[in-house]
């Protein structure tokens, strides 16, 4: 038995989901894994919330929250508006340093995915697409929490994307 | 806990409290901040350096050839980076990227104290308003 394999503690995951049935079976997904600990929040205002909560040293700290997994669609606040605004609230700690975050979009390959893209401003270590691919879903998740390679997958993806960009022109 | 306190009472606790506990839990997050981001940082360097050995090479060459590209002409950008790269044709372990990390970390570690000998009292202070407020609120009195 790996006594501290066993004992450490679960990352905690936010996953920002509006539709319930969609959230239930992506949290569910996680969770059978063993490995980490969901919170849900079914919109912007309730994943700040959430974020308020789990807040770390006078919040001079980076949040207990390891990763979040955000909708791009939603009511009330988007995820658009939600990184916005949790960026924002990141540039006034003197280290910058962000929650690793995941976007999950309805859009595949085309122009759509490309403007969330976008939008975010190369602030998101990974995309993933609906229906998510359970197996991607976890090798996200364990590179960015475990293996600490969040900041790394987020300079890739933004290469990529300006890569891309250029080609275009 | 101190939202519960009588009017009288609320404003003299609240003040010395924000002294008690805010400035030395200030002073000691601050300090957790520092080596949490020392570690974050030199961690980022090493896991690129072996996880991602083209991508740090890259690196390594690009700020060896900020340095040297200083005061020459830009038609010898390319051929000069191409000298560095035969020069050094690998990356050793980033001893040095790891040491200036720590250099800097220590340098603004000063300047990091007085911030939180600053902000944690207001933290604490914003933090126990806050929760007065929601208090007399939730009781129908005036906030």
């Amino acid at each position: 038995m790996n006594w501290f394999a066993d004992n450490r503690k679960k990352p905690k995951i936010l996953l920002v989901e509006d539709n319930e049935l969609q959230a239930e079976l992506t949290a569910s997904a996680i969770v059978e894994s063993g490995l980490y600990e969901v919170l849900i929040a079914h919109n912007g205002e309730e994943a700040l919330n959430e974020l308020a909560r789990n807040q770390r040293g006078f919040d001079f700290l980076t949040n207990a929250i390891d990763c979040i997994l955000l909708d791009w669609q939603m009511p009330k606040m988007d995820g658009t508006q939600l990184l916005r605004a949790l960026r924002t609230h990141e540039l006034k700690s003197p280290f910058k340093r962000h929650t690793p975050v995941v976007i999950i979009s309805a859009f595949g390959d085309n122009d759509l995915r490309l403007k969330a893209e976008d939008s975010s401003h190369g602030l998101a270590s990974a995309y993933l697409t609906k229906p998510i691919d359970e197996s991607e879903l976890l090798h996200v998740l364990k590179r960015i929490t475990y293996d600490n390679e969040a900041e790394i997958m987020r300079e890739l993806l933004l290469e990529q994307r300006l890569k891309q960009l250029k080609e275009r022109r | 806990m101190l939202a519960r306190l009588p009017a009288l009472l609320f404003c003299p606790i609240l003040w010395l409290w924000c002294l008690v506990y805010g400035v030395p839990g200030g002073v000691f997050f601050k300090l957790a901040a520092v080596y949490e981001n020392w570690v974050a940082t030199n961690r980022y360097h090493y896991i690129l350096w072996k996880k991602y050995p083209q991508r740090s090479y890259q690196k390594y060459i690009s700020s060896l050839w900020a340095s040297e590209i200083k005061g020459l002409p830009m038609e010898l950008a390319e051929y000069t980076r191409q000298k560095i790269e035969q020069n050094h044709p690998s990356e050793h372990f980033p001893f040095l990227r790891l040491l200036t990390n720590s250099i800097f970390m220590l340098f603004i570690l000063p300047y990091m104290v007085a911030t939180g000998i600053i902000k944690g009292p207001l933290f604490v202070y914003r933090r126990e308003m806050q929760a007065r407020q929601q208090y007399l609120s939730q009781r129908g009195l005036p906030t």
